[in-house]
């Protein structure tokens, strides 16, 4: 602005003001809608910066006031003019409807004063602006006269919030309307409608519009939900009006006419409404689960006829919503029943208005339910999730709780009357879900720390084989050093064996007989267990007889050594003193012991 | 010998203790999951994994966080990784059941040959640490009964060693594989799961091979070869193909 001004003064400074005829000029619109922006010019032929501004305090300065100056230089037949214009506008909203004068505004020029024209504005609803917009049609009747328009009652509404929308006719005194030929209603595509007037019966009331009277009648009124968000055009639509006109008859008006001929015909007259848009907006986006668009104010009750039953004896479930929105798209409420209950599908009461505000009332649902079994069911609450439009968030009500007690039919336990044909049913499964976490005995691990691999896992190992080793070659080691021990004892064992005989050959010469037999018996035992590696406490005959075929000596020999060991127990208890047979014996031993030497 | 294990016992013990912050982590992830809070459950489960400690509950419980908010592929990675510890655990079997209805892709598993499916439930009744156990044992009692066999003086018991030794050697033996082989299972990674939502599986470790067939997400796979970062692949149908090693997760 100030750039402006800058620039204005130095191509300025130059010009030669004149004197002339100065003049401010106001314009602007002197009809204008509410709310619409409008210019408000004021006009000087000349160049000034002395521009004291109106009042206007009646509206909105939007902006302004805004300078423009042009200049234009002419040159005529050789005389050379210049003309410079000053405009100052303003952009101005009306705040409220109604006749407004704007105040003179002034300029100083060469210290006169000079004041501009007076304005009125008038200022309009929106409504009787657009009437004026329509033109007149072939019938002579201008739009202004008749016409038809769509109120509705609210601009922005939520997805599924109701609103009104009303069909009127407008239409000024003098003006007969005999009846409507065809009436295309608005089709209001994307909204669900409910009719609150139907267009039989049509009740003409007064309304003074814009200073004009007109006799106004309500066509139609419907509640409308819209069913999707955004910009929701209703389409115009055509009426076809019959109208009584008086004829206008010139010359053969004779007496008869007056009476028999009406003087009036009747003409059709086509009117087409506005154009009306609603803006929808959308629900907010965080939806309750179980949304399924009821909007408005609602609440859930539920109630049982009884609580305590028996088997197979019906209960009335009721469940009410009651309250003011769409009551016509509420979704079936969900009811959740325990499995071994019958239901049947509901009655559904509607019992509710649908007037200006909405529809409101109630919706009863009438479940019949018969539990089947005994036992103590609970009926879960039942939910519903609206939209409430005033507090614009999602609530979400739910009924109380319900308990039934379902007594045994007696007939269910006492299966003497009726046939027990009691059927076992499957576990039912109602949801398939994963099962919950575990919460106790966890036992962290370092990951990947196997046993397997390690060097303790491989250390159990080496050391019980190395430790078997160890053990295996000390244990061999002592059981070589018990072998030489028997060794020596096998060496010694005829040595013994030759004491022992000497002692017997003592005993055979002295005749002592029992001490004879005795000597030679512990002399081959004695051999016997020194040769043979056997205690001498474990050697018995069997076992004597079993280690000497496993070291081959002949079967011969064995049974020798049998007879030899039976005759010397026999002979040393007995009375009888042969030395003959003690002899005998004497030589068979140390023949015995001898072969015995030699193969062992 | 006998001081020799019980410090051989007492290292692993101490091996597999783990500081109590591991187990408050544990404590307030459950609490997060009994409240609802998954996410947060989550981020601690997540947060004791990383800390390089691991149990079959843990990945089992992060699996039914993945699957309440809804992260299928996630959700079956961990219960897989949770049988893996504990092969035969009900529970993590009935989840890993339900998580897979909702996969997409519907795949036939060849049927095992009987024997090796009863081999495999023998093998999965003791994790590779219980088997490797029962091996060292078994062993320990074998050198015994060797002993036994070598120094006894009466046949009776010689001949019921030897009979006893042979069985426990035997024992110590296939519990040794199984140890190997639970082991090689969990370490080998050689399955993986699809994260992406589609994968097209390529004839050849190229973007120009032809796409044989296609992967939804939370398909099960198994991995059998590498080239760059392109993984050969073969499915429980025994179909085979290429796909990028971005679009799955190794078990």
């Amino acid at each position: 602005m100030k750039k402006i001004l800058v620039i204005i003064i130095v191509i300025f400074s130059t010009t030669v003001s004149f004197s002339q005829n100065v003049k401010i000029t106001a314009s602007a619109k002197s009809t204008v809608v509410l709310g619409e922006r409008f210019r408000l010019i004021y006009q000087v032929n000349t160049n000034t910066n002395s521009f004291i501004p109106p009042n206007l305090s009646e509206f909105q300065v939007l902006m302004g006031p805004s300078k423009s100056v042009s200049s234009s230089y002419n040159i005529v037949n050789g005389n050379s003019s210049r003309t410079s214009t000053t405009g100052f506008t303003y952009y101005l909203v009306a705040k409220k409807t109604g006749k407004f004068k704007i105040a003179p505004a002034q300029i100083k020029y060469k210290g006169k004063i000079i004041k501009s024209n007076e304005l009125v504005i008038n200022i309009v609803d929106k409504k009787t602006a657009i009437k004026n917009t329509n033109t007149t049609n072939q019938s002579g009747i201008s739009n202004k006269d008749l016409y038809i328009k769509t109120h509705l009652s609210r601009n922005s509404v939520y997805e599924g919030e109701h609103l009104i929308a009303t069909v009127k006719i407008y239409f000024k005194d003098g003006i007969n309307i005999a009846g409507f030929d065809k009436i295309e209603m608005p089709s209001f595509d994307g909204f669900y409608t409910q009719e609150i007037i139907k267009p039989n019966n049509i009740t003409v009331t007064k309304e003074n519009i814009n200073g004009i009277n007109y006799n106004v009648g309500v066509l139609q009124k419907t509640i409308l939900y819209p069913q999707k968000s955004g910009k929701i055009s209703i389409s115009p639509f055509d009426i076809t009006c019959i109208l009584q006109q008086r004829v206008q008859r010139g010359r053969s008006r004779n007496l008869f006419d007056g009476f028999f001929s009406s003087g009036y015909r009747n003409i059709k007259h086509k009117i087409r409404s506005n154009n009306a848009s609603i803006n929808v907006k959308a629900l907010p986006t965080n939806k309750p689960k179980d949304f399924s668009g009821a909007v408005g104010k609602l609440n859930i009750k539920s109630k049982i006829d009884k609580t305590e039953v028996g088997s197979d004896e019906p209960i009335i479930l009721t469940v009410t919503i009651s309250g003011n929105g769409n009551m016509k798209l509420l979704p079936e409420p969900e009811i959740v029943l325990p499995p071994d209950f019958d239901v049947y599908d509901p009655k559904i009461k509607n019992n509710y208005k649908n007037d200006e505000t909405g529809s409101h009332g109630n919706i009863k649902y009438e479940y019949l339910i018969i539990p089947r079994h005994g036992g103590e069911f609970k009926i879960p609450k039942i939910k519903l999730s609206y939209f409430d439009t005033r507090s614009k968030k999602y609530i979400t009500k739910s009924t109380n709780k319900l308990l039934i007690n379902v007594k045994k039919a007696e007939g269910e336990l006492s299966s003497n009357t009726i046939a027990s044909t009691v059927t076992k049913e499957n576990l039912q499964y109602l949801g398939n879900d994963i099962r919950f976490i575990k919460t106790s005995n966890i036992k962290l691990n370092k990951k990947n720390d196997f046993i397997f691999g390690s060097l303790q896992f491989y250390f159990v190992y080496i050391l019980s084989i190395v430790g078997f080793i160890t053990i295996f070659i000390l244990k061999r080691k002592r059981i070589k050093e018990n072998a030489n021990t028997l060794l020596i004892k096998n060496k010694k064992a005829s040595k013994v064996a030759k004491k022992r005989f000497k002692l017997a050959n003592k005993h055979l010469n002295d005749n002592n007989n029992e001490q004879f037999y005795l000597e030679i018996t512990t002399a081959v035992w004695g051999y016997l267990s020194d040769k043979l590696s056997i205690q001498l406490a474990n050697l018995s005959k069997e076992n004597a007889i079993q280690v000497l075929t496993e070291k081959g000596i002949c079967e011969e020999k064995i049974s020798n050594l049998t007879s030899l060991l039976d005759i010397c127990e026999f002979e040393r208890f007995s009375s009888s003193k042969s030395s003959t047979q003690m002899h005998e014996v004497y030589e068979n031993s140390i023949k015995l012991i001898s072969t015995f030497e030699n193969k062992l | 010998m006998i001081k020799k294990t019980q410090i051989l016992i007492f290292a692993i013990f101490v091996s597999s203790t783990v500081s109590s912050n591991g187990y408050t982590l544990l404590d307030s992830a459950n609490a997060n999951y009994t409240k609802n809070n998954f996410y947060e459950a989550i981020e601690f489960y997540e947060k004791i994994i990383s800390s390089n400690f691991e149990s079959s509950e843990t990945y089992y419980n992060l699996g039914n966080s993945y699957y309440k908010v809804g992260n299928i592929s996630s959700s079956i990675i961990n219960y897989e990784r949770a049988l893996l510890l504990s092969p035969n655990n009900k529970d993590i079997i009935h989840n890993l059941k339900v998580v897979n209805l909702q996969i997409v892709d519907k795949i036939e598993t060849l049927p095992e040959f009987f024997l090796t499916s009863w081999l495999n439930i023998i093998k999965q009744t003791l994790s590779s640490n219980n088997w490797a156990t029962v091996s060292m044992i078994s062993f320990i009692v074998f050198i015994l009964t060797l002993l036994l066999f070598f120094f006894t003086q009466k046949s009776s018991i010689k001949k019921l060693s030897f009979v006893f030794g042979t069985f426990i050697i035997i024992i110590s033996v296939i519990s040794y594989s199984f140890s190997a082989n639970q082991k090689n299972i969990i370490t080998d990674h050689k399955s993986a799961i699809v994260v992406s939502q589609t994968v097209a599986v390529k004839s050849s470790p190229d973007e120009d091979g032809t796409e044989i067939f296609i992967l939804h997400e939370g398909t099960k796979l198994n991995l059998k070869d590498k080239v760059n970062n392109w993984l050969e692949i073969n499915l429980q149908d025994g179909s085979v193909g290429w796909l990028k090693g971005s679009d799955v997760e190794i078990i």
